[in-house]
């Protein structure tokens, strides 16, 4: 069997006092579309972070293909922040340029090609784009680069419903068979179909880790009517 | 990777730093033809005095601006919402930090180097018209200036251009360890869960006195070794002294310099926690 893309040992986050993510161990073979699921600060970005580098665990530890988060993982993984990172002074070509320039896996005319059909000129600058706009740009960027792994944290969480079948579509078209995507959301009734498999993630812990088919077979339920089941306030 | 950062930096403040520094010097220029002007300070003495006010003005808020800058694109670029592009971005921490360090240190340097120029400029007119625009004046003192040349080189040879040269490289030292000093303030200001700019302070004024200490420790230590040794800074009797004492400086601006990187780099690559 190969390698884990993505492999978390006794993984503990805490923020001072606060736990936000206790003791998870889990791993994801590659070639999945696997829904990181859980309610508003269950801890779904703080892994996701800390798969990026971008918070260093308080205790255990997280691996990318065997590799601790750090440059050689930075060219395997795609991540989309659930914020926007764009500097303001760039322009969408010059957002281009740089990914171009720093991703060797990024495939620039993948990317102008969908802001074409977006409707976005490359001239345009990033200042005068509404925040919709940006999370696209931010989608396409992402989602050109021909990585091993995709960290899409909340992507479709600000965009209108109709923009939410573009960017599922966006995701289903530009990932190739090997690459293993998570999307992190709580709104799973929109990406369910795409799904094959999911996490809960509740509190800082795993609640459960099924593929969508299994889940189906043994609750006889949808992922959505489960989770409302699970999360029921 | 280090050239493409430090291009993507440069790219990213000239559109700040460009402009400012055509205004200096525009403002130096119009200063300047006001000087050149007869009776200026009678008749126009009004817009002179704000156009110089302005000028002077422009000097603070550029110097302020490269400094305010400095501070800011760290934070902003690394620290904030752009951290999670910078940092995703395949490339060591190291590398990120030496990119706006260096980037910094070039833009105070060429600050430094647009006010000086444009200082010069102020001062053409006056020059000029106290010689009274002779031209017979004006090869006089390109023969003074060349004989006093003559002169130090008699005297001092190669050192009247290595020692102003190691003057510069110390100068250009000094300014990226200042840099790199806000950098490790902030890094450790980082670290805390809220009020991260409070703690960056906090962690400035605490160098401060920890470095206070260290120094007059090491004062009180060295004059129980050695009570003999007693170098008057002010007044170096020979080159080698000179040499001496700059190359003491060099190394001890070095020296902090490397200590302000490694903490800088320690944080933001093993304890970084962007929020």
């Amino acid at each position: 069997m190969s390698e884990p893309i993505l492999q978390c040992t006794g993984l503990c986050k805490s923020y001072g006092k606060k736990s936000a993510l206790n003791n998870i161990t889990f791993s994801l073979e590659r070639g999945r579309i696997v829904g990181l699921l859980g309610p508003n600060g269950s801890g779904k970005s703080t892994l996701i972070k800390l798969a990026n580098g971008l918070l260093t665990p308080t205790s255990g530890e997280i691996r990318i293909s065997g590799n601790l988060p750090g440059v050689v993982t930075h060219a395997q993984v795609s991540y989309l922040p659930e914020r926007t990172y764009l500097s303001d002074w760039m322009t969408a070509d010059d957002l281009l340029k740089f990914f171009s320039d720093f991703y060797e896996d990024f495939n620039i005319d993948k990317a102008a090609d969908m802001l074409t059909r977006l409707g976005i000129s490359p001239k345009d600058s990033l200042k005068t784009m509404s925040k919709g706009t940006k999370e696209k740009i931010q989608l396409v960027v992402v989602m050109s680069r021909e990585a091993d792994l995709y960290l899409l944290d909340e992507p479709i969480g600000g965009v209108d419903p109709a923009a939410r079948d573009y960017i599922l579509n966006t995701i289903l078209t530009n990932y190739s068979e090997s690459s293993t995507v998570v999307i992190s959301t709580h709104l799973i009734s929109d990406i369910e179909k795409v799904l094959d498999d999911v996490i809960f993630l509740n509190r800082g812990q795993i609640t459960l880790h099924k593929s969508v088919d299994d889940i189906r077979a043994e609750y006889g339920k949808s992922v959505d009517a489960l989770f409302r089941e699970v999360f029921a306030c | 990777m280090l050239s493409k950062l430090i291009g993507y930096e440069f790219k990213s403040t000239r559109r700040i730093f460009l402009p400012a520094y055509a205004v200096i010097l525009l403002l130096s220029i119009v200063n300047s033809i006001f000087i050149a002007l007869p009776n200026a300070m009678d008749s126009i003495s009004i817009p002179f005095g704000v156009l110089l006010t302005v000028y002077i003005l422009a000097m603070f808020a550029v110097c302020i601006l490269t400094f305010a800058y400095m501070i800011s694109r760290f934070y902003k670029n690394l620290l904030g919402d752009e951290g999670y592009l910078m940092f995703t971005l395949p490339a060591q921490p190291s590398k990120l930090i030496w990119a706006k360090c260096i980037t910094s240190t070039l833009w105070m340097l060429f600050t430094t180097i647009i006010c000086c120029v444009s200082l010069f400029v102020l001062t053409i007119p006056s020059v000029i018209t106290e010689g009274a625009l002779q031209s017979s004046d004006f090869s006089l003192f390109l023969r003074e200036f060349r004989f006093v040349l003559q002169n130090l080189w008699k005297e001092y040879g190669i050192h009247m251009f290595s020692l102003p040269l190691l003057f510069i490289i110390i100068g250009i030292i000094w300014t990226a360890n200042f840099c790199m000093h806000i950098y490790a303030c902030l890094s450790i200001g980082s670290l805390a869960n809220k009020h991260r700019l409070g703690f960056a302070f906090l962690a400035y004024l605490g160098f401060s006195v920890l470095w206070e200490i260290i120094v007059l420790v090491f004062a009180s230590i060295s004059d129980q070794i050695m009570p003999t040794w007693n170098l008057d800074f002010l007044n170096l009797s020979s080159i080698a002294e000179i040499y001496v004492v700059a190359l003491f400086f060099l190394i001890y601006y070095l020296i902090k310099l490397v200590i302000n990187f490694v903490i800088t780099n320690y944080i933001l690559s093993r304890r970084l926690n962007l929020q």
